[in-house]
């Protein structure tokens, strides 16, 4: 059956007031459909062109055997100073429980160096440093990750990696994570030359990444 | 037309994955595209691989890539290999070997006009010549 937008017809038989009523109210509904919604007709109808969210202020309430999607803004840091607020894309599990959000994170160039996060869709967080500075001499090394800057800082770091970048030649140095500080947001990590004192190191990079809760 | 107020979520073929693929626009902001990946075990054994993370983050990787030596640097291509990357902003080197080997490997450089990432390596004790075959895995994050 083709749906009709524009009945009941000037000449049919209906109450003048009614009529009006009842066109006013097809065409209502088909404005109403067509909005994000394949149109009526179309083959592909009752499905959705796309979904669009406004901007919640507020967290929704969610049912007992519900899942909620939604859209929040989010102030984040483009640059070390500098911060954007733009919407991202939040999922509730039922019953009230904690959003998390799927979408969100920002890499920050500073200088050479890259510092960035990023939200995973199970609620965890992954954030990086690349190309880190390391002046030697000395046999400790650390990357703060600044606090409030890269994301949300990490409750629990549940992974840590670690690699050595040396732009110059290949040299024998090597790195190890010792541990990464909650309290002040810190990966903590032993460094060496192959042979010899770990304190005369010389300068190098490092790239780092870390998985945590949040 | 989208209000800055707004985000929204649709599917548009990707070119790379050739299926259709979850995309999100923030407000006014370029789409991100949220899913897609691949991976292809060629040659066999070695694998090379892309993903979208929901962020829009794009990490590559290849897995058990053999490095033939003799030799001290390696130029690893990430081309053709998903979408092309636009930044690459960190990455992860492993030697894999079923055998202990006595090398130690480096990330030298990045670069994200040829999706190339370069890496150099040392004999742990000493010298750079006659190092021989190994395999590596690299992670690369990026957009």
């Amino acid at each position: 059956m083709v749906y009709k937008p524009d009945i009941p017809k000037a000449t049919d038989r209906l109450d003048t007031a009614s009529q009006v009523d009842l066109l006013n109210n097809f065409a209502a509904i088909k404005t109403l459909f067509d909005v994000n919604h394949v149109t009526f007709d179309d083959a592909n109808q009752g499905k959705h062109k796309f979904v669009t969210f406004p901007v919640r202020i507020t967290d929704p309430t969610t049912e007992d055997s519900d899942c909620s999607l939604w859209v929040k803004d989010v102030v984040v840091h483009d640059t070390p100073i500098h911060t954007i607020t733009r919407p991202e894309l939040f999922i509730q599990k039922d019953s009230d429980g904690t959003p998390l959000a799927i979408t969100g994170g920002q890499n920050i160039l500073d200088g050479t160096q890259n510092s960035g996060w990023t939200q995973l869709s199970s609620g965890m967080v992954l954030k990086w440093v690349g190309n880190a500075y390391f002046t030697g001499p000395g046999a400790t090394g650390k990357i703060v990750l600044t606090s409030g800057v890269l994301g949300p800082d990490f409750i629990s770091v549940r992974a840590m990696y670690l690699t050595i970048r040396l732009p110059g030649v290949a040299e024998n140095k090597w790195v190890q994570v010792k541990n990464f500080d909650e309290t002040t947001q810190t990966l903590n990590f032993f460094c060496g030359p192959r042979y010899g004192n770990p304190a005369t190191i010389s300068d190098f990079y490092v790239d780092c990444i870390l998985i945590g809760t949040v | 037309m989208l209000l800055a107020t707004e985000g929204a979520l649709y599917t548009k073929t990707c070119v790379a994955s050739a299926q259709p693929e979850l995309f999100f626009k923030r407000g006014l902001s370029a789409p991100i595209q949220m899913t897609g990946m691949g991976n292809v075990t060629a040659p066999v054994g070695t694998n090379k691989g892309w993903s979208y993370l929901p962020s829009g983050l794009l990490i590559k990787w290849v897995g058990n890539l053999r490095v033939v030596g003799p030799t001290t640097t390696e130029a690893v291509s990430f081309v053709g290999i998903g979408p092309a990357f636009t930044g690459m902003f960190a990455s992860l080197v492993t030697i894999q070997s079923p055998n202990a080997v006595n090398k130690t490997l480096y990330i030298k450089d990045y670069n994200v006009g040829t999706e190339t990432v370069t890496l150099h390596t040392t004999l742990r004790y000493g010298g750079n010549t006659g190092i021989s075959d190994y395999y590596i895995n690299l992670l690369v994050i990026g957009v």
